[in-house]
């Protein structure tokens, strides 16, 4: 058994503006358009004028007609085209001639340097009303209301023209299939309205030809074609290029589908709206039927007329919807500039965000955050989709009426998201503005299978035919949504810019915050600098005064005594108060110089300092590891200085006071720790320990500022170190210091 | 008795009685002289009509006008003040000032103490060192 490939667009590559043969109900002779040699003649009108292809080598147009039995009226045909070549074949078409004493058109037309001249038999009767027909079906036609009811008014008039057994209008949706969305028939045939055909019924080159060349008939498909003859051998190694050929010999593969169909006459009027092939009207009849050239000219002027209409009525039925999407969109977009902020502005009036689409449900997600509005998928399904975007190679929009096609897992809530519109903000940050369309389940009737024109010939081969059966197919369409119009996805491209301007102010504005903020901190510095420092002399002046009064008066009683005493102790407290909030200050404005630091004579100085200063010769200090480190030494001096200060400050008081400094390796991190045995911090502070002028109430019989532990913090911080504690009321405390290992 | 001139620039009045009443206590025989701002203390060191040497310059950083820190570099330009210790005596303990003030020739750099005692033991070692004076003054 063969593995066959199946290619169902090998239609689309027969080249069918080449065919070589004419249809049978014309004839065709084609000429060099600089001498008028003859190039080309139709095997059929050499019948008809009874001579022979020798007899016409290098022969001109002027002297085939002469042998030939065919009759111009007062003009000469060089002379005619000469002139419609400088001006217009429109203009001349048809020419009124006579075969035979029997009624032809002439019709002319240029392609490729040749002159295509073509007979095709001519109607003398219906001639005068069709003028009026034409003009009397184009306000009817117009009348419609709606678009449905223009292109229904326009099948039922086009059939009085040329009496077609049916005449439907055909619609080609985005993936190339086509719908019959407005049909007028005889009562006898079944109706096809509402059934949709496969793209491949018409294929993309015969859609491409349809863009050039207007209209087409094939006026019986069981007539013989005419095969047309080359008059040199130039001739045969090109053949001629009839696109714009009224009598072009369509191709058997479409010849044996209407067949199949049961169709014996076609023919179709191409609707074409914003340059792109809208559609068809397209015409069958179930016996053989002609229509003259006149007749055809008036069907593609209704189709012209048509076609305006469709590019002004679609324009305004969507001009409505995108409309409002705009005005959502300017109405969110004056939101967000009212406060320079995405988020409120959809928090504030979440149904702009869905209305600036026809979605069921909008979802933003920005800064982490995912806000909603609609329905939609759950936050976790949400999060789903960022991360499958991100990963794809998409551009700034994403859409898809079936978000399952691409993405499986979709399937699960394909009921509130099949369709897909994704505006990115920012991929590297997974910011995105999604919208959802849920599932609409559509049953598509289809004329035939559309899976079902591919057969096996009798050893396996892979053929395309034309389809034979044409019996309805229903197909229901699953995890699909309605498609995303183009007003919807340019709204939402222009949101895009505006949101971006809006993100890109909002950062702007942060960073001058951020800058008046650092200089508001720094001048804040320098205050508490320079106050700080003014306020020591007034201290001093104060505490000496009261010392001078105290020396020079002996006669002082006891009471004064003692408040002048109390003046004293208050002047030296604030003292202390100011020299720690100079030094608390002055951290920020010190620059860090890190030096190898000797930390076990350092910590052994500031001990034998603060025994000292504190009275503490009772306590026992037990200095055991002491790694050296790389820092700053002055503040390293000053947390050692402050943590062991509190150690033996707060321990002092305790039976059998007891400090313990030691430090250890972990990692790349050196950790000291100063242990003591006082009176604890109640755990609950937490990180209060570290504010300014915060103390706990369990120290207010000893002596502090509240300012040494915010010290040690801020400078452990510009250590990029940690300072953490262990504590227990009434048991003691232990500080850690930890500082990242640098190269000594 | 020879007395020691010394010339104190302080513009805080308080101050200015507090080291006038702690350097009596140091040595009876020191005459302070006082400046309140660099523009007078310049004109009187260099006062030639007066036959008064200072030996000894005690300068407060935060003055008016020009600084303390201008006040010595300008000192030290002058031949006659060459040799002269001058004594910084300041609230400050700015690192930085203190640089400025040894980089442009200052002798020493002290904060000033609080509380009287300390303020007459601070200038007590000043004197015993910087001028070597007898302690003839009875307590």
């Amino acid at each position: 058994m063969k593995n066959p490939v199946v290619d169902i667009t090998n239609c689309d590559r027969e080249p069918i503006h080449v065919p070589g043969q004419i249809q049978g109900h014309g004839y065709l002779v084609a000429v060099d358009k600089s001498n008028f040699t003859i190039q080309y003649i139709s095997e059929n009108l050499l019948q008809k004028v009874a001579l022979g292809a020798t007899a016409l080598l290098d022969k001109t147009l002027e002297e085939f007609l002469q042998k030939s039995n065919i009759q111009l009226q007062a003009i000469s045909l060089s002379q005619l085209l000469n002139y419609a070549s400088a001006t217009s074949f429109e203009g001349i078409n048809p020419v009124a001639v006579e075969i035979d004493g029997a009624p032809y058109y002439l019709i002319a037309h240029e392609y490729n340097n040749y002159l295509i001249i073509e007979f095709e038999s001519r109607k003398s009767n219906a001639e005068t009303a069709l003028q009026h027909y034409i003009s009397a079906s184009l306000s009817k036609i117009l009348d419609g209301k709606t678009l449905r009811n223009v292109l229904q008014n326009a099948a039922e008039q086009v059939k009085t023209i040329i009496y077609y057994d049916r005449v439907m209008i055909y619609k080609f949706w985005e993936d190339g299939h086509g719908e019959v969305i407005a049909e007028a028939k005889n009562e006898d045939v079944e109706p096809f309205l509402g059934l949709h055909y496969p793209a491949s019924d018409i294929p993309r080159q015969a859609r491409e030809l349809y863009k050039k060349n207007l209209t087409r008939i094939i006026s019986d498909v069981n007539m013989p074609t005419s095969y047309i003859i080359a008059m040199n051998d130039v001739a045969a190694a090109y053949p001629l290029d009839l696109t714009l050929s009224t009598l072009r010999a369509v191709s058997p593969i479409h010849i044996q589908y209407l067949k199949n169909m049961g169709v014996t006459a076609s023919f179709s009027v191409s609707l074409i709206a914003h340059g792109e092939l809208w559609g068809l009207i397209s015409c069958h009849n179930y016996t053989p039927k002609f229509i003259d050239f006149k007749a055809r000219e008036g069907a593609r002027l209704i189709g012209q007329i048509l076609s305006a209409s469709l590019e002004y009525r679609d324009d305004e039925e969507s001009k409505e919807y995108s409309k409002m999407y705009r005005q959502s969109a300017e109405d969110l977009i004056r939101q967000m500039t009212k406060d320079w902020d995405v988020v409120s502005a959809f928090t504030k009036q979440p149904q702009l965000l869905t209305g600036i689409t026809s979605a069921h449900g909008a979802a933003l997600v920005f800064e982490n955050n995912t806000y909603k509005t609609g329905t939609t998928p759950t936050d976790a399904q949400i999060a789903e989709i960022i991360n499958w975007l991100q990963a794809q190679n998409s551009s700034q929009i994403f859409h898809t009426d079936s978000l399952c096609k691409y993405y499986k897992p979709a399937k699960a809530f394909a009921d509130v998201a099949s369709g897909l519109l994704a505006c990115t903000l920012s991929k590297e940050m997974g910011e995105y503005i999604l919208w959802f369309k849920g599932e609409r389940i559509k049953t598509v009737n289809w004329a035939g299978n559309p899976g079902k024109n591919i057969e096996q010939d009798d050893t396996g081969n892979i053929i395309i035919s034309p389809r034979r059966s044409f019996d309805l197919w229903s197909q229901q369409v699953e995890n699909t949504s309605e498609q995303w119009s183009k007003s919807e996805i340019s709204t939402v491209m222009k949101l895009r810019e505006d949101i971006a301007y809006v993100i890109n102010q909002k950062a702007n504005q942060i960073r001058q915050l951020n800058e008046r903020l650092k200089e508001a901190y720094e001048e804040l510095d320098t205050f508490s600098f320079t106050i700080s420092h003014d306020l020591k002399t007034p201290i001093t002046s104060i505490k000496n005064y009261t010392e001078i009064i105290l020396e020079e008066n002996k006669s002082l009683n006891e009471d004064t005594i003692d408040i002048l005493h109390r003046i004293i102790r208050s002047a030296d407290k604030m003292h202390l108060l100011i020299k720690e909030v100079l030094a608390y200050s002055r951290i920020s404005r010190k620059e860090l110089v890190r030096t190898s630091l000797d930390m076990r004579s350092l910590i052994k100085e500031i001990v034998n300092e603060l025994t000292v200063a504190y009275k503490t010769d009772n306590t026992n200090v037990v200095i055991k590891n002491t790694p050296n480190l790389r820092a700053d030494k002055t503040m390293i001096t000053q947390v050692f200085t402050n943590v062991i200060g509190n150690a033996l400050k707060y321990s002092s008081k305790s039976p059998h006071p007891m400090v313990v400094i030691d430090a250890e390796m972990q990692g790349s991190e050196t950790v000291y720790k100063i242990q003591d045995n006082g009176v604890g911090i109640d755990v609950q502070y937490g990180n209060q320990v570290y504010e300014i002028f915060k103390r706990m109430n369990n120290v207010q019989q000893f002596e502090g500022t509240g300012v040494g532990l915010s010290i040690v913090k801020r400078i452990m911080e510009k250590h990029n170190g940690k300072v953490w504690y262990e504590s227990e009321l009434g048991k003691g405390t232990i500080f850690y210091l930890s500082f990242i290992n640098t190269a000594i | 008795m020879n007395n020691t001139d010394i010339l104190y620039i302080e513009d805080n009045e308080d101050y200015i009685g507090f080291v006038i009443r702690a350097l009596k206590k140091v040595d009876c025989n020191i005459n302070v002289s006082i400046a309140t701002d660099g523009k007078t203390a310049l004109s009187t060191v260099s006062d030639t009509s007066s036959n008064v040497s200072y030996k000894l310059i005690l300068l407060d950083i935060h003055l008016p006008g020009m600084t303390g820190i201008e006040l010595v570099q300008k000192m030290r330009a002058q031949k006659a003040l060459a040799y002269t210790p001058i004594i910084m005596f300041s609230t400050s303990d700015n690192p930085k000032d203190v640089e400025a003030c040894y980089k442009y020739g200052a002798n020493a750099y002290l904060v000033k103490p609080v509380g009287i005692q300390p303020l007459v033991n601070t200038l007590k070692s000043v004197c015993d060192f910087w001028l070597n004076c007898n302690y003839s003054c009875a307590e």
